[in-house]
């Protein structure tokens, strides 16, 4: 469903890219993904994560993202991994995404 | 001229040889032209005495025509009635056709329609069944909406961070209290099955999905959920 617009966007926090490389995946509309992230998220993401989008001049939907404004187009979506296997995320964190716990089952290993 | 002077005349002088105007002509002329004159007049009364029956009868039959005109022009004002009648009856003959033919259209057509009407009530009849327990699946989940849409949204704020054994644990317990609050809800509650599309979940199963719950239920998680998704996957 995400994958067919533009294709997935594999990004990791800390590179000197990132937030470029967001703020252009915002405008257009492609899904993202961040890999890696640890007990720690990078409050530039902040905007995004808490959803502060705002209906700017002429009813485009728009964000602010670090210095700048950008379009923000509906088709954006974000996900994240962790590859930690007992992480503990503090409340902070915990209010801004969807924990999802992907870890193996015995239903899914039978398979 | 009587009749019996003519006899006698007939007998007497026409039979004599030489009474003809020509003989008698050379004898006198007056008289060979009276004698021409009494042949002429012998031979008309012969022939009127012939043509007075014939005048009578022709007189009779001029009656007789006249007679027989006034019933022909009779009759034939009877038959002008009649055809007129007939006309008439034609005129209803077709129209009480065309009704007849009407008719026949419509009980053709209407019998067509009762042949499938009848099929449908037969098809429909198993389909009652069906409905019927459906009618009391949908009444069931519509009492038990409330309580399972407020669990739904307990678990996709909440349970994401955990395994499948706590999440099965957590849910018992949120439905016990829910149902100790009175508020209805399902007895087994599965957010796969409020939340879920059927033919959506299948398809992440068919795009490599494990199909057992905790996995379905992450799937719904993904896609449900407000906030964006921090997938624990080592």
């Amino acid at each position: 469903m995400y994958k067919k617009i533009g294709g997935l966007n594999i990004l990791k926090f800390g590179t000197k890219t990132f937030l470029r490389s967001i703020s252009a995946a915002v405008n257009n509309g492609f899904p993202v993904l961040v890999e890696d992230v640890l007990e720690y998220v990078d409050p530039g993401l902040d905007p995004i994560l808490m959803h502060s989008e705002f209906m700017g001049e002429g009813g485009i939907k728009q964000i602010k993202l670090g210095e700048s404004t950008q379009d923000y187009d509906d088709n954006f979506k974000l996900f994240m991994t962790s590859k930690l296997p007992n992480p503990h995320y503090p409340p902070e964190v915990c209010i801004k995404v969807t924990l999802i716990n992907f870890t193996v089952t015995f239903e899914g290993l039978e398979e | 001229m009587s009749e019996a002077l003519l006899k006698r005349v007939r007998e007497k002088w026409f039979k004599m040889p030489d009474f003809n105007p020509k003989d008698v002509g050379q004898k006198s002329v007056p008289a060979g032209k009276l004698c021409d004159w009494a042949l002429a007049l012998s031979q008309y009364q012969s022939v009127n005495k012939n043509i007075i029956p014939k005048k009578e009868k022709a007189a009779e039959m001029d009656k007789f025509l006249k007679e027989q005109m006034a019933i022909l022009s009779k009759k034939l004002e009877e038959l002008r009635v009649v055809k007129e009648k007939v006309a008439e009856l034609v005129a209803n003959a077709n129209r009480l056709k065309a009704q007849k033919d009407e008719l026949e259209f419509r009980m053709n057509r209407d019998q067509a329609r009762m042949g499938r009407a009848e099929k449908l009530v037969v098809l429909l009849a198993d389909e009652a069944v069906r409905w019927k327990e459906t009618v009391e699946i949908l009444d069931k989940d519509i009492y038990e909406l409330v309580g399972n849409v407020f669990l739904s949204c307990a678990c996709i704020s909440y349970f994401g961070a955990f395994t499948g054994v706590y999440r099965k644990q957590l849910t018992d317990s949120w439905t016990l209290i829910s149902k100790e609050k009175k508020i209805p809800c399902s007895d087994t509650f599965n957010l796969v099955k409020v939340m879920g599309d059927p033919v959506v979940v299948r398809g992440w199963c068919i795009d490599g999905l494990p199909t057992d719950n905790t996995s379905c239920e992450n799937g719904i998680l993904t896609t449900k959920a407000e906030r964006w998704g921090l997938c624990i996957d080592p």
